[in-house]
């Protein structure tokens, strides 16, 4: 009987939980709660095999200190994350997004003739191109200078929305003419057209790196939904912040439907839509900021 | 520790064994008590004895009493094993004997004068250069060719002082004399003046000297000279007669038409040896390279295939290469007729030396060859096809080439992305129509970017489109795509491309990030302003990663912002050699009379790759301080920092700067270092000159 280290041998001990809990948290602001630690213990596990560490309190020096911490932590975090997605998520915001935003920032943007949606943790892509889409629809920018940004914290996430090909599961709420009109079915899956890809960029971001997320530039609508779910309140702020800060005045900001900024911040203003409330960055700014009461 | 008595009794003993073992402990003795004792061991009968007496010398050191009784031994005695071991001991000390030998010299016999000589010469120092005169004034030839075999010891620390003795020596009426003073010349370099050479060439002491110092004199004459020898009966001659003429011929463009318009051909003998020598089987390389130079020279047919199948042999692919171009057209249609069949990396070889043969009408036929070579099955050839194709071909070849750089196809896409751009900047218009006409296709994104690039713009309409376009490559899922897409917004140059650059930050391969970076630092706003200045400014002073850091510390440097000094200060002391190297490199080359600050704090760095990053860029800043801290270098604990500062004191010049090698020199051991320093010496001291290496390649690739 071989006397070796069985891979389910190595257990996760919860001084190391908290201390890979805290580590993510501070890097990412994803936050696991005390329940999560076999989820960490089982999804984890691989990584200590692949570099040979028998602890994952060696695997937490690795990600520390080691000359490649840094990439193994992006590794650690695209395991730990969920990317599961498809196009026209919650499609009731969409057609808000469609029917009375789009509007109105054809109106006010008309003097620049310029238009940037940023889906902001965006996993494999089906946001952005359906925002894509959805613009490319409303038939209001002819000729504009037309940027959505997708931007996820995983690079594999990144790369795959890059590919823009996707299997029938993405498209279990689209209309059938979405992807008629805009994919071309291939062996491997049905592809984003041209025209709609050329829209679309993508980026390798972490949201609370708020150096790196100015890469962004100013944007006219946020898209930011089923993510903060996953944050500690603390990181939700200043995720939060960093949007405000990256939204022109007039911005909109769309959160998932079980998000909202309470407790967070009173900076944006409520937009009541017929379908769905949203924020709004004022005009002016306004001059406290705390959370709604 | 043994008694004087002990010593001194066991160093007459019969044994030799007893006597060496005496020898050694006489190092346990002071230089003054050890002093006769290490003499009497040098003089000894057995050489183990006379070895170890050499060896406790080095121990005892270079102090007085011990080179004052060593020099008695250059003194007339009957022990030549003694005077021998003395010279050696001595030379060993280097510039430490040489005052004590110099005390004596004028007092020695003839045969003493000839050892003090070479005891001068062997401590390779210019301050021996005074008494080695003084004994080339001797009545005594001997010594006079002692002490000028000497002085060319000395001539790479002191080449003026060297050259002028050495060619002086050509007038005298010594013929002994005049071979020291040729060979010296030869070992030196140095040329020789060719009216001082012409009488010597036929004498049959100097000839060969002379033919050989003949090579470096640069006229046509000389080139006759070493022609007329060609035909002279002895093989060696004859060599040294074919490497001459070589070596005369690489880089003479002036004496090789004037040779080849003689039409000066070789009598049969000097043919057959010419070319056994060049045959691929001979032995000697040196021989072959030059008989292969030597052929094209006098035009002798048989050469040019033989030259261009050596263009794949690595030995002598240099020499082979400059006999084809001294064959020049008339060589083509042999070429021409090489690409199209045999061994793919021959053709390869071939096609790539096409653009030097060709001329106004053999173009044609060159583009057909070329054209067919690009679909070749081997991407050798195709390669080689395609890279010729962008400075040989015509307009009609731009969309085959783009082409290729569609279809991304195996092995060829390096080089058909240089062919593209090469093409698209001599055809601009064409390139144009090229790449507009493609705009819509998707798979051709990277061969309208590079067009794009290549012509910085203005190729689908306006600027302003071309950075539009730019930006929808960058949403490709190539990753190639985005690379060159980056690339050709880099090249563009328009701040119009500053969101597109910006946005590939977050790019998630490292290499296109790079690139973004290295393009923040190309994009100008209309009035000439770096547009991402302040975008690196955050970079150098945000980045936790080294590469990222560094590729910005660059940029930095590249926008020309004025707050590039301070922010790359800290860099440079970063712990990252990576990003300090990179900050210092950059600080060098900024228009700033401050950057010798940082760049003083950085020749302290402990990592020895940043200091030698600094003592470069200190060498060009003209400022006293910048002196002393590249001679301190001469004191660094790793030898390559000394060596590189003392190659640095040479390129910045001056007395002071001689004055600090010198100085540095006594106690450095390393001889690479040493040797770095003699090369410094006679860049400042002796920058005219005149010398050439004795080599018959031509300069070629990077110092």
């Amino acid at each position: 009987m071989s006397l070796a280290s069985r891979p389910d041998d190595i257990r996760l001990r919860p001084d190391e939980f908290r201390m890979l809990r805290d580590l993510v948290n501070g890097h990412a602001g994803i936050y696991f709660g005390d329940e999560a630690l076999p989820v960490l213990e089982r999804r984890l596990r691989e990584r200590l095999l692949a570099l040979g560490l028998k602890k994952y309190s060696e695997y937490y020096q690795f990600l520390q200190f080691a000359s490649g911490g840094v990439t193994e932590l992006d590794e650690a975090i695209d395991l730990l994350t969920t990317n599961e997605t498809y196009f026209f998520r919650e499609d009731y915001q969409l057609r808000a997004f469609g029917n009375e935003v789009l509007p109105r920032l054809a109106d006010d943007a008309a003097s620049r003739r310029r238009l940037s949606v940023w889906s902001a943790g965006c996993s494999t892509g089906e946001e952005v191109y359906t925002l894509a889409i959805l613009i490319k629809e409303s038939g209001l920018f002819p000729n504009w200078d037309i940027r959505v940004y997708g931007s996820d914290i995983s690079r594999r996430c990144v790369a795959a929305a890059r590919r823009g090909i996707y299997g029938p599961s993405a498209f279990r709420t689209s209309p059938a003419a979405f992807r008629r009109d805009y994919f071309i079915e291939r062996a491997d899956g049905s592809h984003v057209i041209d025209p709609i890809r050329e829209l679309c960029h993508f980026g390798h971001l972490n949201l609370m790196d708020n150096e790196r997320v100015r890469v962004v530039g100013r944007v006219d609508a946020v898209f930011c939904r089923n993510v903060l779910i996953y944050f500690d309140q603390k990181s939700r702020k200043k995720v939060i912040d960093m949007f405000y800060e990256r939204l022109i005045p007039g911005g909109y900001l769309f959160l998932g439907h079980s998000e909202s900024l309470l407790n967070i911040s009173t900076a944006f203003e409520l937009v009541h839509l017929s379908e769905d409330l949203i924020y709004r960055k004022p005009l002016a700014p306004v001059a406290a900021r705390g959370g709604y009461e | 520790m043994k008694s004087f008595r002990d010593i001194d009794t066991d160093l007459g003993s019969s044994d030799p064994e007893v006597r060496r073992r005496a020898t050694a402990a006489v190092a346990e003795l002071s230089p003054a008590d050890g002093a006769a004792r290490v003499l009497r061991a040098l003089g000894d009968s057995d050489w183990r004895v006379r070895k170890e007496a050499s060896s406790v010398a080095a121990t005892l050191g270079p102090a007085d009493p011990l080179l004052d009784r060593l020099v008695t031994a250059l003194f007339p005695g009957d022990n030549v094993g003694l005077r021998n071991a003395v010279v050696e001991t001595l030379a060993a000390f280097g510039r430490s004997a040489i005052p004590a030998v110099t005390r004596v010299i004028h007092r020695l016999d003839a045969d003493g004068k000839k050892l003090a000589a070479e005891v001068l010469g062997r401590a390779h120092d210019p301050i021996a250069l005074e008494a080695l005169e003084s004994l080339y004034a001797d009545a005594d030839a001997n010594v006079r060719t002692a002490a000028l075999e000497a002085i060319a010891d000395i001539g790479p620390l002191a080449v003026d002082a060297a050259s002028r003795t050495l060619l002086g020596a050509l007038d005298a009426e010594d013929t002994h004399l005049k071979l020291a003073a040729l060979e010296g010349l030869n070992r030196l370099g140095i040329v020789v003046p060719w009216e001082k050479l012409r009488p010597l060439t036929g004498h049959r002491i100097l000839g060969r000297a002379a033919l050989a110092a003949a090579s470096r004199a640069g006229r046509i004459e000389a080139a006759e000279a070493l022609a007329l020898a060609l035909e002279h009966e002895s093989p060696a001659m004859f060599r040294l007669a074919m490497v001459g003429l070589a070596e005369l011929a690489v880089g003479a463009e002036v004496l090789v038409e004037h040779w080849k318009g003689q039409g000066i051909r070789l009598g049969n003998k000097a043919r057959d040896r010419l070319l056994e020598a060049m045959a691929p089987e001979s032995q000697d390389v040196e021989g072959r390279r030059a008989a292969l130079v030597v052929a094209a020279v006098v035009n002798e047919p048989a050469g040019v295939d033989l030259a261009i199948d050596a263009l794949v042999d690595d030995a002598v692919a240099r020499e082979a290469d400059a006999a084809l171009r001294i064959f020049g057209p008339p060589a083509l249609p042999r070429l021409l007729a090489r690409v199209a069949n045999g061994a793919s990396d021959l053709r390869a070889a071939a096609i790539a030396r096409l653009s030097e043969l060709v001329e106004k009408d053999s173009e044609e036929s060159v583009r057909l060859a070329l054209r067919a070579a690009i679909a070749d099955s081997s991407t050798e050839v195709a390669s080689a096809a395609l890279a010729s194709l962008g400075s040989l071909g015509g307009p009609e070849d731009i969309a085959p080439v783009f082409a290729v750089v569609t279809e991304k196809r195996k092995g060829c896409l390096p080089a058909a992305r240089g062919a593209l751009a090469l093409l698209a900047r001599r055809y601009p218009e064409d390139a144009r129509l090229t790449a507009s006409v493609a705009r819509r296709d998707q798979s051709s994104q990277i061969a309208t970017s590079i067009v794009i690039g290549a012509l910085k713009g203005d190729v689908l309409g306006s600027v302003a489109e071309d950075v539009l376009y730019l930006a929808a490559a960058l949403s490709s899922a190539d990753p190639e795509t985005r690379l060159t897409a980056i690339e050709a917004v880099a090249e563009v140059g328009s701040d119009l491309g500053m969101e597109a650059v910006q946005f590939a930050l977050a790019d998630e391969e490292r290499e296109i990030q790079l690139s973004a970076v290295r393009a923040l630092g190309r994009l100008r706003t209309l009035d000439g302003r770096a547009a991402g200045a302040d975008r690196l400014v955050e970079l150098v002073g945000e980045s936790n990663e080294p590469e990222l850091t560094a590729a910005a510390a660059r940029a930095l440097g590249e926008a020309a912002d004025p707050r590039a000094r301070l922010s790359l200060r800290p860099l440079a002391l970063s712990k990252s050699p990576l990003v300090a190297v990179a900050a210092v490199e950059t600080l060098g080359k900024l228009d700033d009379p401050d950057r010798i600050e940082p760049l003083l704090e950085a020749a302290r760095h402990p990592n020895s790759e940043v200091v030698k990053a600094a003592l470069l860029a200190l060498e060009s800043v003209r400022d006293r301080r910048a002196l002393d801290q590249l001679g301190q270098a001469l004191t660094h604990e790793a030898w390559d920092v000394r060596r590189l500062a003392a190659d640095c004191l040479g390129r910045f010049g001056g007395r002071d700067a001689a004055w600090v090698l010198r100085d540095r020199m006594l106690g450095e051991g390393e001889p690479l270092v040493r040797e770095a320093m003699g090369r410094a010496l006679s860049a400042i001291e002796a920058p005219s000159t005149a010398r050439r290496p004795a080599t018959i390649a031509p300069p070629k690739g990077d110092p």
